[in-house]
């Protein structure tokens, strides 16, 4: 069995009517199940077009294979099961509470491996609510919840399904540092759960400290999939962001990236 | 990921677990209350009118009807029954309508009246009357009905596919669909330039909006047509809900969403078209029943569509009322009364979508 629930992108081609082959001929390594995969990347390299494309909101060519079946040729339902996508943000001007969000995203497509009656739908909203720990947010509208609050709910709305691969587009990019940690805590605890996870960070910093491999894109192509810090060197980052930056070690071991003085004209 | 529970974890979980039960419940009620005071209203409606009856003549013609003198008979079952029941139906058909319009476009503002939807009813409905059309072994109303509806569905898809064009921005596609209003307005106006006068009287009469023409033929038609498309709505409720979690997150939760897209708008067509085709262009009903039923049940489609069904009707009803009792002695068009209410409804609501972008 180890190895199966591993996911392989072989040679996956995808784009936007008008604007095709935002990504092209993409193959990664095995991303493997209980890791978090950072992708990161210049704007427009990419990102977000990989993740729509494996969620199916996009058409894609190429293999993403699990279980030795290829997701792509998946049916759209199919696909809902095993893959949750976290879109950037929640709109806004929702009158929903917070627990009527959680209960729609599981009711609104049925699942198999969880049962989709409304007593056992409201009974696993509220479990989640516990596990997170935001239980006071319960029954709040989710137009009154801070920013912070809102991708926390966001994530449950993505979570609540169990999915096997979870993708998130830039969960946490406008949020705090407290938030960050908090979303940030909560994908590594989804993680462990044996989950695949493959989440768009801006931030390599953020990418380093809690990623267990990096996917840097650059034009379309993967130009490395390793470790975090084999991936975010002083010469990837200079050629991908043309940007000078030294890599150091903290006091603690973490490595950060810190930009160098830039000369002005 | 079992995490120790503390007593304090325990009892808020319950805590929030009565608040939740306590908030589906009150949505019940809500959605209750606002039908008994449906009930009432109609009640109301019927009894106000021109010709001075007493309530008690009226509760005497509708329950022992053979015992009252046949004037009475014929003004309360002919006249006052179908206008309050049309109104109710009217409201109901326009309200339901408009709601799934604003989930589907994901857009506050959108209703069969403010998107041009009612305006090119209408003029499908006045070129059908116009023109003469025809089908063997279908009534004229039936015609008039489905060439409305034709109307609508069309300039529903035009709304779509505006909104897809344009990446749905809120502001321009309700800029799009007033060009739609002043179109199909513009075009009703030359229909009434070439009609035939007795022609003519027909199409002024769908231009302003009056519940007077309503028959029992009528009211069996539109009271069909929700029948029929309501349950639809109501099996929609979860999907539309994910809807308004954004459209990448339902399409990611499986919803083919172009198709159930497309469903709406087929039902939104028929509820508006046929609304529109018996009473004319009611305005804002649309806008404002769906406005009042999220302030008072939230966005849960479950509880939303039907409190949208019954504030729908109840405004309807008591613009009814209203358009009897304003000017003494005449009954004015409903229209103009939805109009009044809608109009300071639909300001407030862009002025809110502003203050947000």
């Amino acid at each position: 069995m180890k190895g199966q629930r591993e996911v392989y992108i072989k040679q996956l081609t995808a784009g936007y009517p008008g604007k095709p082959g935002i990504i092209r001929q993409l193959t990664t390594r095995p991303l493997q199940p209980g890791m978090i995969t950072a992708l990161a990347g210049p704007n427009a390299a990419g990102k977000s077009t990989l993740l729509k494309s494996i969620t199916g909101l996009i058409p894609a060519h190429g293999e993403i294979i699990m279980d030795q079946k290829n997701i792509l040729a998946f049916p759209v339902l199919k696909r809902a099961k095993l893959i949750s996508y976290m879109p950037q943000y929640l709109p806004f001007d929702i009158s929903l509470s917070v627990v009527e969000s959680l209960v729609a995203s599981l009711k609104a497509s049925p699942l198999d491996q969880i049962s989709t009656k409304l007593p056992e739908v409201k009974k696993r909203a509220f479990d989640l609510l516990e596990e997170m720990d935001i239980m006071h947010l319960a029954t709040e509208p989710i137009n009154n919840l801070s920013g912070g609050q809102r991708q926390l709910v966001s994530l449950a709305q993505a979570i609540i399904r169990e999915p096997e691969i979870l993708l998130l587009d830039e969960p946490t990019s406008a949020l705090d540092l407290h938030y960050q940690v908090a979303v940030m805590k909560w994908v590594k605890q989804y993680a462990r759960r044996g989950k695949i996870i493959l989440i768009v960070l801006h931030d390599i910093n953020m990418a380093l400290r809690w990623a267990d491999e990096a996917i840097l894109l650059h034009n379309g192509k993967v130009y490395r999939h390793d470790k975090p810090g084999a991936v975010f060197t002083k010469e990837a980052i200079r050629e991908v962001y043309h940007v000078d930056a030294d890599i150091e070690s903290t006091g603690s071991g973490h490595l950060q990236v810190i930009v160098k003085d830039q000369p002005f004209d | 990921m079992s995490i120790q529970r503390t007593d304090n974890q325990k009892a808020e979980r319950k805590l929030a677990e009565q608040r939740y039960d306590h908030l589906q419940k009150k949505r019940l009620l809500i959605i209750a209350a606002i039908t008994i005071s449906c009930f009432i209203s109609f009640c109301f409606d019927i009894v106000t009118g021109p010709s001075s009856l007493s309530v008690k003549d009226v509760f005497t013609a509708l329950f022992h009807s053979s015992s009252t003198d046949t004037a009475i008979d014929v003004i309360v079952w002919k006249v006052r029954m179908p206008y309050a029941l049309m109104a109710l139906l009217t409201g109901m058909a326009l309200s339901v309508a408009g709601a799934e319009m604003q989930t589907i476009l994901n857009n506050p503002l959108a209703s069969p009246f403010t998107l041009g939807v009612s305006a090119s009813a209408t003029f499908g409905a006045a070129l059908a009357i116009v023109l003469g059309i025809t089908l063997p072994g279908i009534s004229a109303n039936w015609v008039v009905s489905l060439n409305a509806f034709l109307f609508a569905f069309g300039s529903v898809l035009l709304l779509q596919a505006f909104a897809r064009w344009k990446n749905s921005g809120v502001g321009s596609l309700v800029l799009f669909g007033i060009a739609l209003v002043f179109t199909f307005n513009a075009l009703v106006a030359l229909i009434h330039y070439i009609a035939t006068p007795e022609a003519l009287q027909q199409v002024v009469f769908w231009s302003m909006g009056s519940l007077a023409r309503a028959n029992w033929e009528k009211i069996q038609m539109l009271a069909l047509v929700i029948v029929l498309v309501v349950p639809f709505t109501m099996a929609s409720s979860w999907k539309m809900t994910a809807l308004r979690l954004g459209e990448e997150r339902a399409a990611g939760l499986g919803i083919r969403v172009n198709r159930f897209r497309f469903m709406s708008l087929l039902r939104i067509s028929l509820l508006a078209a046929t609304s529109v085709a018996f009473v004319g262009t009611i305005g804002f009903i649309g806008l404002v029943g769906p406005h009042i039923a999220r302030m008072l049940v939230g966005e849960d489609h479950r509880y939303w569509f039907p409190a949208s069904l019954v504030t729908g009707a109840l405004v309807m009803s008591l613009a009814s009322i209203a358009s009897k009792l304003l000017v003494p002695g005449t009954l004015l068009p409903v229209g103009i009364v939805t109009a009044l209410i809608g109009v300071p409804v639909f300001v407030y609501l862009i002025m809110r979508k502003d203050r947000q972008s």
